[in-house]
Order: structure tokens, then sequence, then C-alpha cells
């Protein structure tokens, strides 16, 4: 997890960023801001604006509306200055698969302005950084769709950008492939990168990063740390419940009470979910014993971000 | 055999493509300038007007056949491949065979409507008049072999190649090929039949009844071209007027004979594709003798460090570029356009006659005109199927950087081929006799003078406007003929057309400045729609 100060500077901020495609609003006002150091998850559905939001702070598409800063440079006015603090990788692998590996990283390097002395060395710095540094001279089109991936990354950090904006870059790999995408990660934002990733794959954003934002339909629904996010989003905390014999009575205890909004009995066992995040969910053994119900077990249901997601939109695109 | 399903997916996907409208559209086009130019220029008989409309027009339509068909299809199979669905067709019932006879019809089918699209205009000649039923079965005829053998090529390169250039460039070469094939069969067949049926043996420098040598075979074939024979209205008029009627007759057949086994070339091209695509559906890694080749022939293997230097020091420059020559494909094209270059004017110039040395310059710079038209549209493509587009895009490389980079990147692909061939003109141009051979009329003027400058101006604007369509069109046929209409076709129109209004100094101006304005506008255009990226994107 990132270190927090306690007033960080921020890297990216949009201010009532809106993108259409003709009649088709891909963003509606969106209003972010992502620190200095953040490894900030970018949540939503397909369709929801995330690539649209990449794209825009990438320099690659104009905002039709409302402006983005990235580390103080505007998107729009400051392009040139914008490109040389980021690196992006988009959702496909641009690469050119008649190209070696070093040949590749090389033309980028060059793109980068990053004087041929100096480029070798970078170049033999970012694969070994990445676990290519066997596939130098490898056609690209020879290398596996993981190794793709990873060459994508690196190209990332050939100019050792103070940004990282990243497009799904774990998805189609392997899960030995993923943890170790998530790892290069976590050891970047060590050393002191800001890094926008957005992924489908929830549970690892969860363990990756500390900030995350949930946007949809163009819109931000959250963006906050990642516990913040189960505790302001969660419509109520669920807890689960065995009791011996018949659990009638205890439904019908349980929904006497108010703090509970809904008890259901789902294969044997009892689903309690309560009205607020802020009740106390100690009441229900009280009540159940009191009751004269012969309590088996209790537990709270441990909310993931994926949960989170699913309660909070509708997968409603644009 | 299951071939329904490919049929009817091929006809929906080919019913949405927007480009097949185009090309119809173009066809006929085609066919209605040469028409017009026709009626307007050259005054006549209505009876000596329509025999002129139709040897033309049919000849018109018999080279774009042989240059559209084999495009169009050309990356039928290859592009199968190349998305990785042929893989997935062959995953259900569907075999090879299944597979490459519903796209042969579909493709066929598609290339016909070329010939339909044109079919209207060919009518025109019949009401003026002076075309007989022998000169339309026997023009109808002929395009139909060109259409099979075109749909041949086609058909080989899309089941040999998996890249797009490459499946575009064998479909064409192979087309080259089989042209000149027909045209040596169709030679030796006439020669023949000549000497045995003909009375026109004493114009053709063969001794009637008596079988002809190679040398005069050889000699003549280079002297009278399949064009020359068959598609013009002197030909018809003496196979029509002078020959025996036995020798016309036997002449039909033969052309009916030619139709067979263009038909049969077809059936076997056919063949070859599915056995091609059965056996190489599969994505395999390259093999071992592959790798071999590759290592050999196609990385440098002398001053190895110098070459690394300088490709280095070039990617420093201008990486853009650099990205147009860093293959080995595109070092062959360069070095091999020049070669090229030299052998034809090495066999130009070996010709004792030196009849053909001039119509040779012609042909070899609009062959590399084309060539640099179809560099300059399908430039971008690759980036912009790969997405690498995108990334260059947020590159600290400039909207100009990116392009000036490309333009010099092609420019220096095409500037030692073009150097080779301006020097072989000097030469010529030393050479009084030769020159004293040009007729000093408008002909005569446009060889020696204008065209020179029409090729310059070219080959500085073609890769303005062929970068443009690269940008704007996502099938590649549509950028490069739109490219060649452009830059190439309407300048040449322009003259034509200015000659008959305007002095001729005003009319090479126009011509030059058309063809300068419109470089400069692509130019502008393309640098606008890349700063507001509008652009297809695949």
């Amino acid at each position: 997890m990132a270190n927090n100060s306690s007033n960080p500077a921020p890297a990216v901020q949009t201010f009532s960023l809106t993108r259409l495609y003709g009649p088709l609003v891909a963003l509606d006002g969106l209003s972010l801001t992502v620190n200095k150091g953040d490894l900030f998850g970018f949540i939503g559905s397909n369709g929801a604006g995330k690539t649209t939001t990449l794209r825009i702070l990438a320099t690659f598409l104009a905002p039709s509306g409302g402006r983005a800063e990235v580390l103080g440079n505007d998107v729009a006015r400051d392009a040139d200055a914008v490109r040389h603090v980021i690196g992006y990788m988009p959702d496909f692998f641009g690469v050119y698969k008649d190209m070696e590996v070093t040949e590749y990283l090389d033309f980028f390097g060059a793109c980068y302005k990053i004087p041929s002395a100096r480029r070798e060395k970078t170049v033999n710095d970012v694969l070994e950084l990445v676990g290519l540094s066997e596939k130098k001279g490898t056609l690209i089109g020879a290398l596996s769709r993981g190794m793709q991936q990873r060459l994508g990354l690196a190209r990332v950090l050939i100019h050792d950008p103070q940004l990282l904006l990243l497009d799904e870059p774990a998805s189609g790999l392997d899960p030995r492939a993923r943890v170790e995408m998530m790892a290069i990660l976590q050891e970047l934002q060590k050393l002191g990168k800001t890094i926008i990733i957005s992924s489908h794959i929830l549970s690892e954003l969860q363990t990756l990063c500390n900030r995350v934002a949930i946007i949809e339909k163009g819109k931000l629904i959250y963006s906050g740390p990642v516990q913040g996010v189960r505790d302001q989003m969660a419509a109520g905390q669920i807890y689960w419940i065995t009791v011996a014999g018949d659990a009638a009575k205890a439904l019908e205890l349980l929904k006497a009470r108010s703090e509970v909004a809904e008890a259901v009995a789902v294969d044997g066992q009892v689903k309690v979910t309560l009205a607020g995040h802020d009740t106390d969910g100690s009441f229900i053994a009280e009540t159940l014993v009191h009751g004269g119900v012969k309590l088996l077990g209790l537990w709270e249901d441990e909310l993931g971000l994926e949960d989170v997601f699913l309660r909070v939109t509708r997968g409603e695109t644009q | 055999m299951t071939v329904w399903p490919v049929i009817e997916r091929e006809l929906r996907a080919e019913a949405r493509h927007p480009f097949n409208y185009w090309v119809r559209v173009l066809a006929a086009s085609a066919v209605s300038i040469v028409f017009a130019l026709i009626i307007w220029d050259q005054p006549g008989s209505p009876a000596e007007l329509g025999a002129r409309l139709f040897s033309t027009l049919n000849a018109t339509v018999f080279v774009t056949i042989w240059i559209l068909v084999p495009l169009l299809i050309s990356d039928c199979i290859s592009r199968e491949k190349r998305e990785g669905t042929l893989g997935l067709l062959f995953l259900t019932p569907l075999t090879s065979g299944g597979i490459v006879l519903g796209k042969s019809l579909i493709h066929g089918l598609r290339a016909s409507t070329l010939f339909l699209a044109a079919l209207p205009v060919l009518a025109l000649p019949f009401l003026l008049g002076g075309v007989t039923w022998q000169n339309a079965a026997f023009a109808l005829l002929l395009n139909l072999v060109a259409m099979l053998l075109a749909m041949a090529a086609g058909l080989l390169a899309s089941s040999w190649a998996k890249d797009w250039a490459r499946a575009f460039i064998l479909g064409e070469a192979f087309s080259l090929i089989l042209v000149s094939l027909l045209s040596s069969i169709h030679r030796l067949g006439y020669i023949y039949l000549q000497n045995y049926l003909g009375s026109y043996a004493s114009l053709r420098g063969s001794r009637s009844g008596t079988v002809p040598s190679w040398n005069e075979i050889w000699h003549g074939f280079w002297r009278q071209s399949l064009w020359e024979d068959s598609l013009s209205l002197v030909f018809w008029q003496d196979l029509w007027g002078r020959e025996p009627a036995a020798m016309q007759q036997a002449w039909l057949q033969w052309i009916f004979i030619l139709f067979a086994l263009s038909l049969g070339f077809l059936m076997l091209a056919v063949l070859f594709a599915v056995q091609r695509v059965r056996s190489s559906w599969q994505e395999e890694p390259p093999s071992r003798r592959q790798l071999w080749l590759l290592k050999t022939f196609c990385t440098p293997f002398l001053w190895r460090a110098l070459f690394r230097s300088k490709m280095s020091r070039k990617l420093d420059r201008n990486p853009m570029g650099w990205l147009q020559q860093y293959s080995w494909s595109a070092r062959l094209s360069r070095w091999g356009w020049c070669l090229g270059i030299i052998l034809v004017e090495c066999l130009l110039v070996s010709d004792s006659s030196l009849s053909r040395i001039w119509s040779g310059q012609y042909w070899l710079a609009y062959l590399l005109m084309l060539s640099l038209a179809f560099t300059a549209s399908g430039s971008f493509r690759s980036e912009r199927q790969s997405g690498a587009l995108e990334l260059i895009l947020v590159t600290p490389l400039s909207e100009n950087q990116i392009i000036g980079g490309r333009l010099r990147g092609i420019w220096s692909q095409f500037l030692p081929a073009a150097l080779v061939l301006a020097l072989a003109w000097w030469q010529l141009a030393q050479d009084a006799t030769l020159f004293a051979s040009l007729s000093r009329d408008r002909a005569g003027l446009w060889g020696q003078v204008i065209f020179p400058l029409y090729f310059l101006s070219g080959f500085l604007t073609l890769p303005w406007i062929g970068l443009y369509f690269s940008m704007q069109r996502l099938n590649f046929i549509a950028a490069w003929l739109f490219t060649c209409a452009t830059g190439l076709l309407l300048p040449r129109l322009i003259y034509l057309w200015g000659l008959q209004n305007f002095s001729l100094m005003q009319t090479v101006y126009g011509m030059i400045g058309l063809q300068l304005a419109c470089g400069v506008t692509a130019l502008v255009l393309l640098h606008r729609n890349l700063t507001r990226r509008a652009f297809v994107l695949d």
C-alpha cells in the first residue's frame, strides 16, 4: 500500500471533464483527483468511460468540455510537456510483429528523444525489470501474449515517466504472469511513480491499490480509499446465521427489529442485511438467544470490491 | 462439401462494404471518361467512331481487369489468416474446399460487377454502329479470359501470403506473369494460324505455310504485344476485313480454346488454394529452414557494424523514416527497384531497332509512380491496425515530425530508383538521333519535356496525397486508387482538356499547379486530421 502523506500533491486532476462522440456522451463532467505516489484503481463496466479518460490524460484525445491537468500541465494546452512525463499502455499491444524486441524499444526510445548513447543501457534496464532480458533478439511476433504485454510495460518505462496510465494491463495474462505484473507495479510505486490502472480484476485492485474510483455512464460514482468505498457504498452489512431446527422463528424475531433491512432463508442458513452501515451486528445474537433460538453460528460477510462494484453499478454503458 | 454458410457470410460481409460500391463507380467512371475523351477528341463518321470507341473501351476494361481483380481477391484468404478467423472456420464442419470455393464464387461475382458496371457504356458503340457481332464475341471472350486468369492470380496470392501488402504485391506479380503467358500463347497461336490459314503472314515477318522459328516468335512477341494484336482497331479491321473466313473461324476457335484453358487454370488455382489452406491454416512458428533462409539471405553479413551504426544514426535523426526502412523487405524493395530499372534499360537498349526505348521509359516511370503511391497509401496502415499509431501520437513527436519523418522515409526509399531512371533519361537525351525519332507533335512534346516534369511533380506530391488517404480510408485498395486518381489521373486529364482550350504553357502550368495544389491540400488536411485525431482506426 502507498504511504499517504497528510497533504499530498495531485498528480492528476480533472475538472468537469466531458467527452462526446457525436451524440454519445462518453464522459459526463468527470472530476477526479489522483495524488502523487498513488496506485490508483479505475473501475467501471465496459463502455463506462475509463479508456476515454485515460486517452484524454495521455493527450491522445482532446476533451469536449472541462479540462484535465497532469502534474500541473494542461493536457490540451501543454500536450508536449504532458507526453514527456506520462507512460501510456493501452488495452492492446501496439507492436510491430516483424521487429526485434530491442528494435521496438529502441524506436520508442528515439521517439522520446533519448540519446543513442544512453538508449542501449535504458533498453537493457527496462527489459531486465520486466523479465525479458533473454528475449532481446527475438521477433515480437514470436513472443507469447504475456511477453508482449510485458514488452508493452517496458515500452511505457523506456523514458522513465512519473505517471503511468495502464489500461487493462493484466487482461489475457495467466495467473502467474498477472501476479508478476502486479509485483512489478508495486515495485514501480515504491520507486515513486504514480500509477493509474484500469482493470476488471477487482480482487487484485483491492489488494494492489490504495485509492480507487468507480465510474459509470461517464460519471464518477466514488473516488477515495479502498476501505472507504466499502464503508460508503455498501448499503448495509450482511451477516449469516445458522440455527438448530426450524429457521422460521429466527426470521420472525429478526424481521421485527428496526435495524434489520432484510432477513431471508438461503440454503438452510439465514441471511441478514442490516439497514445502515453504521449499525453494529451484535444485537443479532442477543435477540435470537433471548427469543429462545439455539444459535449454532454467526459470522459477518466480508464485502469485497467486486461486491461493492456490483451493488453500486447497474452495468449500464453509454 | 459445405459451401453455403461461407457464401452467405461473404455475401453479407461484402454487401456492407461501401468500397464495393465505389469500385463499381470507379469502373463505370473510367470507361465513361475514356468514352468522353474519344467522342470529344476524334471526329469521324458514327460507324468509325463506334468501332474506335469499342476497341478503346474494351482495352480499358481489359487492363482494368488485370489490375483491379487481383487486388480485390488477393486478401480474401490472407485476411482470415491474419485475423485468426480461418482457424475458427476449421473448428466447424467446413472444409478447406468449401471455404475456398465459397470465397472464390463470391469474390468472382464481386470482380464481375466491375465488368457489369462498365457494360452500359460498352453498349453505346453498338448504337453508333461499326461493331460487328464477331467483334463483340471476341472482346467478351478475351475479357472473360482476363477475368478468369486475374481471379486465379488473386486466389493464388491470397492462399500463399498472410501479410496484406505481400498478398497484394504477389497478386499483381502473378497477374503480370499470367498476362505475359497469355500474350505468348496468344501470339504463338496467332502466328501458327496465320502461317497455315492467313493471308497476313508477310506483315508479320513469317513465311506463309511454314512453321515460324523460335527467333521469329520471340521477336514477334516483343514487337507485337497482346494489346496490339487483339485489342487494337487495326487488328480487328484486318482480321474481319482481309482474312479469309477459315482464318476468322479458326481464330475464334483459338480464343475459345484460350477461354477453356483459362477456366482450367482457375480450377487448378482453386485446387492449389484448397491444398495450401489445408496445410497452412494452423499457426505454426517459422520452420528451421525458414529461419535459415531469413538469416542467410535477409540479414546483412558484410560491414554489420557500419550498417548498425548507420541505422542507429537514421533512427536518431528520423524515427518515423527509420520505420520505413528497418525491415529487409523495405531494403529489398529499395535496391530491387534500382536493379529492375537497370535490367529493363539494358533490355530496351539491346533491341537493335530501339523501337520501344521511349515507351519503355514511360512504363518504368508510371510503374515507379504507382509503386510510390502504393507505399504511401499503405504507409500508416500497419500502425493503425496494430494500434502503434496511438502510441506514437502520445510520444513527444509532433504531428509535423510524424508526417515529415514519414515523408522523408518514403522519398528516400524511392529516391535511388528515381535517380537511376533520371540518369537513364539524361543519357538517352544526349543521343540526338533518339530524340529525332520522336515526333514534334503534342505526343512528342509530352514525352520529351512535359512528362519529366509530370514525373518530378508526381514524385514530390504522391507521398503527400498517399499519406492523407492512408489515414482516411480503411480499405487499402481504395486509398491507393484515390491516391492514383488524385495525384496522377486528374492532372493528366486536366492536361488533355487544357490542350483543347488553352495554350501549351498554360496547360502545363495548370497540370503541375493542380498536382501541387492537390498535394498541399492533402498535406494540410492530413495535419489537421492528425491533430484532431480524426482518422479511421481498424
